[in-house]
């Protein structure tokens, strides 16, 4: 299914710029709610930009859009805030990745819907 | 009136590489030949998701990085390319948005074929000089394109360069600038077209050096400054012969020239090229150090500016990524086929 | 509450039903329930479906599917929890029995995934994920399952050996099943050397694509008793709901599946027994790994043991806890909202002694483990045989 303007353009601020939100007992949210469990309520949070994998895979297959990047190592990282990202493990030798391995952010084309419709970009991580 | 120049500045050079060798292995053609023909080893490749924004955004960070500034800061956002991603869609607004600069900021993005990096960066320091704007971003980037087979194919890369000019905590005064142009016809690409179209031997001396050696020599007499009172100079540099050739005919020593020529590892990354030949120069320049750097693009025309590096460079040389660390470390070679999935050379079913 | 009974079951062959369509195969999988609980009306009925719009641009399945029946006016309710669709539906049925609205409760489930191709069935199965933070990544349901792999093996040296025994005691079971998409047998090596689709998960790891219904009818106990009489009584002695979050990077512990354990607790207290008293489980083996962490989950073995459990044997049809004698999602298929029906068919089925050459040796309870998206979602219900 295509990506539309509308959605698109919602999240540029957590896909670009990695905004977040932080409630008063310090737990960061990613990304950020209208509603706070237990009524809390929150701060504008920047994400860390660096941290560590804390589990990965390498994709032999992905969806339509992605399947030019295949193979591809998908990785759930650990910020150093804290705050948690699937996130695509990119500019690495597969054999090299590493549960604990250090990476940081980048900013990246995430898909293209079709030759005619958007460009979409966001974030990705690379070996720090 | 207050110095202007460049506050902050960053590089990216995306990872991959294809050799020479592995180009003309496809087309029968003789790598040797072209290595001495082109003075050129092999080139930056990039990533299938990679692209003049992706590559504009890493750079201008680091240059905001140095800067010490923030993205709000920034009131104008101009980037130069040949390979916008988009035909109608501006490059500047992505990076502009990704870069927090948003929605006070005046954006364009440039195209002038290889010139149109210092294009931005000259628009970008004459609106700071002229007191419009505190920060301007000028960035010059590209995803260049070479026909399949054509010689450009063997130089056509990937990089950006991304410049903060301001009044405050300047890295490298603007001392003068000086543009020539002319309309010459040696090299276009036609709306809808993949791949630019271009003249030949036509190119070189009634266009690069017409125009290269016209800026230069432009400046040196605005100036009245001379080859020996610089300690740097970097030229475009379509393949690395050209901005050697031309560095000979201005009286500039090679070695003036050694630290801003990447293009024999890097290739030519087109509207980044002079400019990120600026930026190797910058992450290793003292304080007091005279640069001239001139571009070229070809339709044709030549920016020329001289650089005094200030005080300040030494605190934030360190502080990003330098250029040639990224050129020279970390390095993915590619195939061909690789290569040419990843530049989209490859047609495939959408569904 | 009243108890609630199961009297009648009804599928078909699972598999690339290339002659069926999505209502054709709710609904002959639904005329075979009533017809084998011997019911002359229904009273209402429930469908679990994960996703007809993406798969085969069909919403509004309550009307379509009571019509294709010819039961309209009857009420019929649609219900979602991805791939607990069907435990869901299960439930509700339950519940509308349990509190007296209805006496006579049709619970389906379906899905017909092949009428779109395998890039378009990625995609609406990914939709189980979170779209934005997990889908707009690249990330796909193999890969989440890898994800918890790699954290499990990390963290509790489960190896790839352990995993590939869940795929080949599940084709083995499938092979007695002769409903199985794929009813035949897999060795060790097969398995371990299938196609890789997500480091380390291979072909062999993880479900198929499936086409398949699935209906029971469901009755108060005491209707059973009184009208319902042709087979051994078996009710629904527990019921546990629980979900968890969407996106997998937002759980404490990729290694344990929260919804499942918390959903087997409620279970377990309704029921009022634990673990120990469950003879054997249908659960939600999506990928060999799930069957591993959620036998687990389940308390059927600690953490970390579910992978040397599986490797000893302890899950076989002969082992001292039986899990998916069915042949599981891996080898009798995954219409994924129709799994969690056919999870409650197989273990009224046993209960019954009427599961064929895979009869266990006369079992009194059965638990049914369904899961929604990488664990986002459980139903869990306990069925229990009454002598």
């Amino acid at each position: 299914m295509k990506i539309r303007s509308p959605r698109y353009a919602r999240e540029i601020p957590q896909r670009y710029r990695y905004e977040a939100a932080k409630t008063k007992s310090g737990k960061i949210f990613f990304p950020p709610r209208l509603v706070y469990p237990g009524g809390e309520t929150a701060t504008k949070h920047i994400l860390a930009q660096t941290g560590k994998v804390l589990t990965w895979t390498i994709q032999s297959t992905g969806p339509a859009e992605y399947a030019d990047m295949t193979p591809y190592a998908m990785a759930i990282v650990e910020l150093d805030d804290g705050a948690r990202i699937t996130s695509m493990l990119v500019d690495v030798e597969h054999s090299t990745v590493k549960t604990g391995m250090r990476v940081r952010i980048e900013f990246r084309k995430i898909r293209s819907e079709g030759h005619e419709g958007l460009l979409c970009y966001g974030y990705k991580v690379v070996p720090e | 009136m207050a110095d202007v120049g460049i506050v902050g500045y960053g590089s990216y050079i995306p990872r991959y590489r294809i050799k020479l060798e592995s180009i003309a292995a496809v087309w029968g053609a003789d790598a040797e030949n072209y290595k001495r023909g082109l003075q050129l080893y092999e080139k930056s490749v990039p990533g299938h998701d990679q692209d003049t924004i992706t590559m504009s955004v890493e750079a201008a960070r680091r240059a905001i990085k140095r800067a010490g500034i923030t993205g709000s800061q920034i009131g104008a956002a101009y980037v130069g390319s040949e390979s916008h991603p988009y035909a109608v869609k501006p490059t500047g607004t992505v990076v502009a948005e990704a870069l927090g600069a948003t929605p006070e900021c005046h954006t364009a993005d440039f195209e002038f074929a290889c010139k149109a990096g210092t294009e931005a960066m000259y628009v970008c320091y004459s609106q700071v000089k002229a007191g419009v704007i505190e920060y301007g971003l000028g960035v010059g980037a590209d995803t260049s394109q070479g026909a399949p087979g054509d010689a450009l194919e063997y130089s056509a890369s990937a990089g950006a360069a991304a410049f903060i000019f301001g009044t405050k905590n300047i890295l490298a005064t603007v001392d003068h600038t000086y543009a020539y142009m002319t309309d010459t016809p040696d090299f276009w690409r036609r709306e809808h077209q993949y791949y630019p179209q271009h003249g030949g031997r036509y190119t070189g001396d009634p266009a690069y050096f017409k125009h290269t050696l016209g800026a230069a020599n432009g400046i040196l007499e605005k100036s009245g400054m001379k080859p020996e009172d610089f300690d740097y100079a970097v030229f475009h540099q379509p393949n690395g012969k050209f901005p050697m050739e031309a560095a000979k005919r201005l009286g500039f020593p090679r070695e003036k020239c050694m630290t801003g020529w990447l293009t024999p590892w890097l290739g030519n990354t087109y509207s980044g090229a002079s400019p990120i030949g600026l930026t190797a120069i910058l992450d290793v320049a003292k304080p007091g150090d005279r640069i001239l750097m001139v571009s070229f693009g070809s339709g044709a025309g030549s920016d020329a500016f001289i650089y005094t590096v200030k005080e300040p460079i030494l605190k934030v040389q360190g502080i990003a990524p330098k250029t040639r660390v990224q050129l020279d470390e970390n390095k993915f070679y590619l195939d061909y086929g690789r290569y040419a999935k990843f530049r989209g050379k490859i047609i495939r079913n959408e569904g | 509450m009243r108890d609630v009974a199961v009297i009648g079951v009804g599928l078909q062959k699972w598999g690339e039903r290339w002659d069926r369509s999505l209502r054709d195969l709710y609904c002959e999988a639904a005329q075979n329930a009533i017809d084998d609980a011997g019911v002359d009306h229904i009273d209402s009925m429930y469908i679990g479906c994960m996703s007809s719009g993406l798969f085969a641009a069909q919403e509004h399945l309550a009307s379509l599917m009571a019509d294709y029946l010819g039961v309209t006016p009857c009420p019929a309710t649609r219900v979602e929890s991805a791939c607990a669709s069907g435990g869901l539906a299960m439930r509700l049925g339950w519940m509308e029995i349990a509190s007296g609205v209805s006496d006579i409760v049709l619970v389906g489930g379906v899905e017909k995934m092949t009428d779109v191709n395998g890039d378009e069935a990625t995609f609406a199965l990914a939709t189980a994920a979170d779209t934005e933070w997990e889908g707009y990544q690249g990330v796909t349901f193999p890969a989440l399952y890898a994800m918890m792999a790699r954290a499990h093996m990390e963290k509790y040296g489960t190896t790839i050996e352990q995993l590939s025994h869940v795929s080949v005691k599940n084709h083995a079971n499938g092979a007695l099943n002769p409903d199985a998409q794929y009813p035949f047998p897999v060795t060790l090596e097969t398995v371990m050397n299938s196609t890789m689709v997500s480091d380390p998960l291979r072909l062999l790891h993880c479900s198929p694509i499936t086409d398949g219904g699935a209906a029971v009818i469901l009755v108060p106990a005491e209707l059973a008793r009184t009208k319902y009489k042709k087979r051994p009584l078996v009710t629904v002695i527990g019921s546990g709901h629980a979900t968890d979050t969407l996106a997998l990077h937002s759980r404490a512990d990729f290694t344990t599946i929260k919804a499942t354990e918390v959903a087997a607790q409620r279970a377990y207290k309704m029921a009022g027994i634990g673990p120990k008293e469950i003879d054997f489980a249908e659960v939600h083996d999506c990928f060999a790994i799930a069957e591993i962490m959620v036998t687990e989950a389940l308390g059927f073995f600690e953490k970390g043991n579910g992978g040397p459990a599986a490797e000893r044997g302890e899950t076989a049809l002969t082992g001292s806890k039986p899990i998916n004698t069915s042949g599981g999602l891996k080898s009798k298929g995954h219409p994924v909202g129709a799994t969690g029906v056919a999870q409650i068919i197989e273990v009224s089925r046993q209960l019954w002694g009427e599961a064929g050459k895979r009869q266990l040796k006369n079992p009194r309870r059965g638990l049914t483990q369904n899961m929604g998206g990488s664990g986002g979602s459980t139903l869990i219900h306990i069925l229990e045989r009454k002598d």
